[in-house]
């Protein structure tokens, strides 16, 4: 009798690197929700723009003496610099973890798909198309999409073809607006 | 004894995975991302004194050009090139080993793409050769001219093992195909002149000095670099995503440089064979390229099929020079709002319309020129030379689109008579997937080991 085989089957393989394949796909969802979450709040929040500071700064603007408001805008000011850099580093560091995980899922799924190749089957594609006809409607198709292009491009010219004429010399007219948006 | 130590290995991975189970994977994301909030907080006391006067509204350009490198290093990767690309034809030519193809395409990636980002590459060398030899003031690098001329060179005498394994565009898409499916020939047809359009222009953009497209709008380059814009990063991603169904589209579909590619390896001295031996026409192989380049043998066409082909392509050959004329002047047409994407047009009309009260504000752009103190004549004479110049050569792109398309369709109404199946030498990427279909591929094999263990 002989020795049992200490080495899993196929099935067993492709069932072990599916799992593998579905934590690192969850952890790629995760940290793309994640990183979706921290780039809309970090744009929600302008440091620069804080309304607590910007109330603070206000009131301070009307008791300049105010020692106690001074520390209170210094700290506001040092807590949503701290959050937008933390938000910048968090989203520099989840890109790279985000890309590494998604290069992992990608992998890992292409070794389950391409472990189970299926076999060439020439009788499966015995009504296909011939040469002849592959050919015939391969120059259909290129004539047509020449027809396409030409009419896109007639119709282009029509739309944004629209010059604006460039006068030069003294008497080109008008005077500039104003400088500044 | 090889395929011992190699079962060896496999067995061992699979003990490795039975041992960590399949959460382990799992586990490690968690932890990681416990690790990423934890580590923030030490980033934050890290930044106790932050960095002053920063602006939120402000917007970093994305890198478009990599960082300045030692002119040694330059020489070190055309090295490689030359290394990776004779490595990559003795793989598919002689040794006929797909493993070694693709993890070949693995170094290439790593190398030439994370490693260099992406730059210079082969493809965008296009735009600095076209520009060097239309702009006398433009100095080319060496590098970049090897870069050019080097895998056009190995497809001369191989075919195309630059794309199977070397080019970090190319192989990152082989990546990603999985299950590829066939396309139509009505689709697949017209989608292969889109490269024609895209060198076009591409050149034309660069002989107006206006950018330099191909890199501008490089789909993967965002990858490589880890940076890049959402639109851009959102594109390559939907590539490599699409790529998994319709196999290297990029490739297949836009590659300016794998026209001139294509060309080169119509002609090439050798080139990657399905069978090692003669074919015996057993069909295994019908549908073993995800990219189409595998040609089926043909019957004998009946004569009354010939004489219609015949006039077909006579007429199709008298009306090449209308396809000329009707690309020349439908691609001059549209010369004007291609021009508005050169900087000097687009400020030349922008100053005439605020000049002329037609718009209310001013632009940063037309601020900025108004206090350089150059004159509005000398601008719109520039912008003038410019629009000039997109007429011309949209003229020219046009009449060459148009001789492709006239010579495409010429193309599919020759009639080629095969006996066995061939490798299509203008399609075919030299990726050794249809080695595996061969049976007598596999017998040469067994004889190979047979011989080598005797």
């Amino acid at each position: 009798m002989s020795a049992p085989s200490v080495t899993p089957g196929p099935r067993i393989w492709r069932a072990y690197v599916a799992g593998a394949a579905a934590g690192v796909a969850l952890f790629t969802l995760l940290m793309a929700t994640a990183m979706l979450i921290v780039y809309a709040r970090s744009r929600l929040s302008d440091p620069l723009n804080d309304p607590a500071m910007l109330a603070m700064r206000a009131k301070f603007m009307e008791n300049p003496d105010d020692a106690a408001m001074k520390t209170a805008i210094r700290k506001r000011d040092f807590e949503v610099r701290k959050d937008f850099f933390v938000a910048a580093w968090r989203l520099d560091s989840g890109a790279w973890m985000l890309g590494l995980a998604s290069a992992v899922t990608v992998i890992l799924m292409g070794v389950l798909v391409t472990s189970r190749e299926p076999e060439p089957d020439p009788e499966r594609y015995a009504m296909e198309e011939g040469t002849w006809t592959a050919q015939a409607s391969s120059r259909r198709g290129v004539a047509a999409f020449a027809v396409t292009v030409l009419l896109l491009l007639i119709l282009a010219a029509l739309v944004w073809g629209k010059r604006t004429e460039l006068k030069y010399g003294p008497d080109s007219g008008g005077t500039p607006p104003a400088a500044g948006r | 004894m090889m395929a011992a130590k190699s079962g060896l290995l496999r067995n061992g991975f699979r003990m490795a995975f039975r041992r960590l189970g399949a959460g382990a994977p799992l586990l490690l994301g968690f932890v990681l991302l416990g690790g990423w909030t934890g580590e923030a907080t030490a980033a934050a006391k890290a930044n106790r004194f932050p960095k002053p006067e920063f602006e939120v509204r402000y917007a970093m350009p994305h890198t478009t050009t990599p960082g300045a490198r030692l002119l040694f290093h330059e020489y070190v990767d055309v090295a490689v090139l030359i290394v990776t690309l004779m490595l990559a034809s003795y793989l598919a030519l002689r040794a006929r080993n797909r493993r070694g193809i693709w993890l070949l395409s693995l170094f290439s990636i790593l190398y030439f793409g994370f490693w260099r980002k992406g730059c210079v590459c082969p493809i965008g060398s296009i735009q600095n050769v076209t520009e060097a030899l239309t702009d006398s003031t433009y100095v080319i690098p060496f590098a970049v001219v090897l870069f050019f001329l080097i895998p056009i060179l190995f497809t001369l005498l191989f075919g195309r093992t630059f794309c199977a394994a070397v080019c970090p565009l190319g192989t990152i898409q082989d990546v990603f195909a999985y299950r590829p499916k066939k396309i139509p020939s009505w689709l697949a047809a017209p989608l292969e002149v889109l490269p024609y359009m895209y060198l076009a222009l591409a050149v034309l953009f660069v002989w107006t000095g206006t950018d330099y497209i191909i890199c501008r709008y490089d789909p993967f380059i965002g990858f490589y670099r880890m940076d890049g814009s959402f639109g851009m990063l959102i594109t390559g991603a939907l590539f490599l995503l699409g790529g998994m169904v319709v196999a290297r589209p990029y490739c297949r579909f836009l590659c300016p440089y794998g026209v001139i590619l294509g060309w080169a390896s119509r002609v090439a001295r050798r080139h990657v064979t399905i069978t090692p031996d003669e074919c015996i026409n057993c069909r295994l192989c019908e549908e073993a390229c995800p990219f189409g380049a595998i040609q089926k043998p043909t019957l004998e066409p009946v004569p009354e099929k010939l004489e219609v082909g015949r006039r077909r392509l006579i007429l199709l050959l008298v009306l090449l020079p209308v396809c000329v004329l009707a690309g020349a002047s439908a691609f001059s047409a549209v010369s004007v709002p291609l021009s508005k994407s050169h900087a000097t047009v687009a400020l030349a009309e922008r100053v005439q319309l605020e000049d002329e009260g037609k718009v209310k504000d001013t632009t940063l752009e037309t601020d900025a020129f108004r206090s350089t103190g150059q004159t509005k004549a000398d601008l719109l004479a520039q912008a003038q030379a410019v629009r000039a110049s997109f007429r011309t050569g949209c003229r020219w792109a046009g009449g060459v689109l148009g001789l492709v398309a006239g010579f495409v369709l010429v193309g599919y109404s020759v009639v080629r008579h095969r006996k066995e199946y061939e490798i299509d030498t203008e399609r075919c990427l030299s990726c050794a997937r249809c080695f595996e279909f061969c049976p007598k591929e596999h017998e040469a094999r067994r004889k190979e080991s047979g011989r080598v263990r005797t």
